[in-house]
């Protein structure tokens, strides 16, 4: 049995469509903390350990301090983690969270482990260190000329004078 | 045998249709009315080994089962109110 065919759009509701959903996408962007990290901790634990993927599911919800007594809290196993964040923290609680839950999940791939008795202030000191270098990119203005887009609008048709 | 001190008014319950879940998941399992770690036993049998580390520190075995519950049940798409 065939599958049947999707409807489609013309191309003008098509364009307005993908207008509609940049938006979207964009506003949901500006709510994903930490999202470079979070990608460079996956990327750094898949080539260091050899695995084909290493997704961190990152959860900002209510409860989290009423029910763990903690901020956030984070959950890595072999081939996944999770961080769970409290929706009530400031959005740079939130990140420095994020940022200290991250070392946990490099800790637990570390074949020889940090001082356990004083984990949490070290897993503090990578957090500290790492904030401080996102917020030198942030003050550093050839950093943030360097992440605009010098030439908008795209055209991706092949042969197109103007192309990214 | 581990000793446990469970507060259950420090580590509240998941109520609700997620209550549901889990005891059905620790029925088929066996353990619903087994111990904290038989209970984390038997999610590690869907999860896998897991660590659970809390900001600050200060975990005990309720709190990493209530994690381990949390997560089991965002696997699920199962919602917490």
């Amino acid at each position: 049995m065939t599958s049947p065919t999707p409807p489609t759009l013309d191309f003008d509701r098509s364009i307005q469509a993908s207008e509609n959903l940049a938006a979207v996408i964009y506003n949901l962007s500006e709510l994903c903390l930490m999202a470079h990290t979070l990608r460079a901790v996956e990327w750094h634990i898949t080539e260091e350990y050899n695995k084909d993927e290493f997704p961190i599911i990152l959860v900002v919800e209510p409860g989290v301090l009423k029910r763990w007594r903690s901020k956030s809290w984070c959950f890595p196993t072999a081939s996944f983690a999770y961080i769970w964040i409290d929706d009530s923290l400031d959005r740079d609680q939130k990140r420095i969270c994020i940022a200290h839950e991250a070392y946990h999940i490099l800790e637990y791939f570390k074949p020889v482990k940090s001082d356990p008795v004083r984990l949490e202030d070290i897993c503090d000191q990578f957090a500290n260190a790492l904030c401080r270098q996102h917020d030198g990119f942030y003050r550093n203005p050839d950093k943030i000329k360097a992440c605009m887009f010098g030439r908008l609008p795209i055209n991706s048709k092949r042969n197109a004078e103007s192309h990214a | 045998m581990e000793t446990e001190t469970i507060n259950a008014s420090q580590v509240p319950e998941f109520t609700g249709m997620a209550a549901e879940a889990l005891k059905h998941y620790y029925t088929t399992a066996k353990v619903q009315t087994g111990s904290v770690a038989e209970k984390i036993a038997a999610l590690e049998a869907n999860l896998g080994r897991f660590e659970f580390s809390a900001y600050g520190g200060g975990e005990t075995p309720d709190m990493k089962l209530r994690a381990a519950e949390r997560v089991y049940l965002h696997k699920q798409k199962i919602p917490v109110q």
